[in-house]
């Protein structure tokens, strides 16, 4: 765990060193977060409604087995098909063999965090099969060979001028920094590959247990066409990601929505319940199979830990938003599918085992997560609940676990306590300008790189105490 | 051997019973908005405009078919990719698609793979697509769509140009009152799509474009239950 942690910090400092990365986190991160602003601000009781969502999260978490049950039996009652995956590998196996058996040569994909999560690109590009992302952004980032930054915006880590470039040379259009030209060229050229592809793979915003349906929000409508012209339809959908009835998306939809753009509703909203229907004359297009992969990977493990509450998340990205640390550092510097607050937490409760717990680093605590989350995740609770499983399990470097243990010392013996402090402004007074550092020595240069540390008071707090006592008894 | 479904099933119950799930109190119930007493096609309309949706009419059912190949023609038609006439609630508007030389392709995908290809690359000419629709949400300017025979998926979404009649009387003022009835519709119908205006992209410094993947122009053109 330690040399992740050390590649943790020096990919933080790559990004901190990346000036024109920096300028489009701060510009995209303000607009998208004034935009929630105004999107949920504008709901006739917004605390009350997400409240309510909240409520309905966990409510649906406590009977998730029925729930899944109750889902699974409604897929299949209308025609469509249901696969359970434990993990990564699983889930990757059954969408290459539904690949293989169907004689599958090219997929378009609409987008789906859980792909990133198990890593399904690589596995079916080593397979031989040609997968092409439909969402713009996700496209743009699948030609640059790179992975989303953003949950919601997964290129607006590139300018325009870098798109251009890659269009440029990717598809071999005119250089062009006119966004209008570049959207164009991608429209044409994905158009071919919708009419083409034999399976559509998607993601699955939420998932009905009552009816079986599949509700996916897009803008761009690269859903609603990756479901409806291919063959195939395979959707990708984590265990958590249900709602009871139709009736409760008005809870969810409006907050995802509105949190995540500050629409009032996306362009798209697709309902999909089985596949293409047969009967009565026959629905003239749309899939003739459809499979939904409900994947565990972690989540059900997670669900009996202290982080269940991480799987309340809905996925609208303004965690990251607001998050001083994201928007410093975008979401590459955490080497995760997920970035940001809600990130720093699902890494490593996916993962289990220590993995990923450095993100939990990545905070300053000042619980602007908490605040904006509209199902009100307690991510701060998390993160220090993960930091203090990191100290415990021994994953910090000597010198911090050191540091710590002379705290502990020092705090729990008063004599040792004073004396530390005592010393502590014998140093201040010897060594400090106007009882500030300015420069610190060898190891812990570093802190006085940007700023001073403020030296020890050249009075103490307990005597400063005791004196008032002693004035007004 | 557990199958994947019974050992997930399983890990599921077994954390359940250790789960913590925090729940805050039910809050008091949401306040009704008040004095809404707007007509639901001028809130329609006004929504609609807002997310960048073109709003005709209403006209009445002897108007109807003359507007529908107005804004046909405007929008540049030819070949045509459409919902059954039967399916849009215009009477005669067969006869009268046919009668203006529009050319309308067969919408029916065969099962087999390599005709569907095929069909496919056909509709992908069609520089229109003709739909009814369901209903209509008041508060955010959406079109309902289902799908079934003789109402093809594709219509709303390979054409450049959506043209869709909606009668005025089928406005509902929000999506919760859409969603409160929709658990019969869900299951009837492999697929509904709320469409609320022309697809959009703001994946390119956050520069908002019309016409990503799906149309860059939507026509709804509303339909009047009687002559004025």
């Amino acid at each position: 765990m330690k040399g992740t942690r050390v590649a943790f910090h020096s990919r933080v400092s790559l990004a901190l060193k990346d000036v024109p990365l920096r300028s489009a986190l701060d510009r995209a991160t303000t607009r998208l977060q004034s935009m929630r602003e105004i999107g949920l601000t504008s709901l006739a009781d917004p605390d009350a409604v997400r409240d309510r969502a909240r409520r309905l999260r966990a409510s649906t978490l406590q009977r998730l087995d029925t729930h899944l049950e109750a889902f699974e039996t409604a897929v299949v009652a209308r025609g469509g098909q249901v696969h359970f995956a434990r993990d990564a590998a699983e889930a990757r196996r059954i969408v290459l063999e539904l690949a293989a058996s169907h004689n599958v040569r090219r997929v378009v994909k609409s987008k789906s965090m859980v792909s990133e999560e198990i890593g399904l690109n690589p596995a079916l590009e080593e397979a031989s099969v040609e997968v092409i992302e439909s969402d713009l952004g996700e496209y743009i980032v699948q030609l640059a060979g790179e992975t989303p930054s953003h949950i919601i915006a997964p290129a607006f880590h590139k300018t325009k001028e870098q798109i251009g470039l890659l269009l440029h040379e990717k598809l071999g259009i005119p250089l062009t920094v006119d966004p209008a030209t570049m959207m164009a060229a991608a429209r044409s050229r994905l158009r071919d590959v919708y009419l083409t592809a034999d399976m559509g793979i998607s993601g699955v915003n939420f998932g009905v247990s009552e009816t079986g349906t599949l509700c996916i929000v897009t803008n761009e409508g690269n859903a609603s066409l990756s479901t409806s012209a291919p063959r195939l339809h395979v959707a990708l959908m984590g265990i958590e990601r249900l709602v009871p009835t139709m009736a409760d998306l008005s809870l969810v939809l409006p907050i995802l929505i509105r949190s995540a753009t500050g629409q009032k509703l996306s362009v798209y909203l697709d309902f999909i319940t089985g596949p293409r229907r047969l009967v009565n004359g026959g629905d003239p297009d749309g899939p003739s199979e459809l499979h939904v992969v409900l994947v565990d990977n972690g989540r059900s493990r997670v669900l009996g830990s202290e982080l269940a509450e991480i799987l309340y998340c809905i996925r609208c990205g303004a965690c990251l938003n607001v998050c001083p640390v994201y928007r410093e550092v975008g979401g590459h510097a955490y080497g995760s599918v997920y970035s940001g607050p809600i990130g720093a937490v699902l890494t490593p409760a996916l993962h289990g085992a220590g993995v990923g717990s450095e993100l939990a680093d990545a905070s300053t605590l000042c619980g602007a997560c908490k605040d904006v989350c509209p199902v009100r995740i307690d991510i701060p609770r998390m993160l220090v609940r993960l930091r203090s499983n990191a100290v415990e399990h021994g994953e910090l470097p000597l010198s911090f676990r050191l540091g710590l243990r002379l705290f502990r010392l020092a705090a729990t013996w008063p004599w040792l306590f004073r004396a530390a402090a005592r010393l502590g402004r014998i140093v201040t007074r010897a060594l400090a300008d106007q009882n500030y550092f300015r420069r610190l020595p060898g190891p812990l240069s570093g802190w006085t790189a940007q700023r001073d540390l403020r030296g020890f008071a050249p009075k103490p707090f307990s005597t400063l105490l005791a004196e008032r006592r002693r004035k007004r008894p | 051997m557990t199958t994947a479904r019974q050992e997930v099933l399983q890990r599921i119950r077994a954390a359940l019973l250790t789960a913590v799930l925090p729940m805050p109190a039910e809050p008091a119930l949401m306040a009704a908005p008040v004095g809404d007493t707007e007509d639901l096609v001028d809130v329609f309309r006004r929504e609609a405009e807002a997310v960048g949706a073109v709003v005709h009419g209403p006209v009445s059912p002897s108007e109807a078919a003359a507007c529908i190949t107005r804004v046909l023609r405007a929008a540049g038609a030819r070949r045509l990719l459409t919902w059954n006439p039967a399916e849009m609630g215009v009477a005669g508007l067969a006869e009268d698609l046919e009668r203006e030389g529009f050319e309308t392709l067969d919408p029916r995908l065969p099962v087999d793979p390599a005709n569907r290809a095929k069909a496919l690359l056909q509709l992908g000419e069609a520089e229109v697509g003709l739909t009814g629709a369901s209903a209509g949400l008041a508060d955010t300017g959406t079109l309902v769509l289902r799908s079934g025979p003789g109402r093809p998926r594709l219509a709303c979404l390979l054409p450049p140009v959506h043209v869709a009649l909606l009668p005025a009387r089928l406005i509902l003022p929000s999506l919760a009152d859409f969603l409160s009835g929709a658990a019969q519709a869900a299951m009837d119908h492999a697929n509904l799509v709320l469409i609320s205006g022309p697809s959009r992209t703001g994946d390119i410094e956050l520069t908002l474009m019309r016409g990503m993947h799906g149309p860059r122009e939507v026509h709804i053109i509303l339909l009047a239950d009687s002559e004025p």
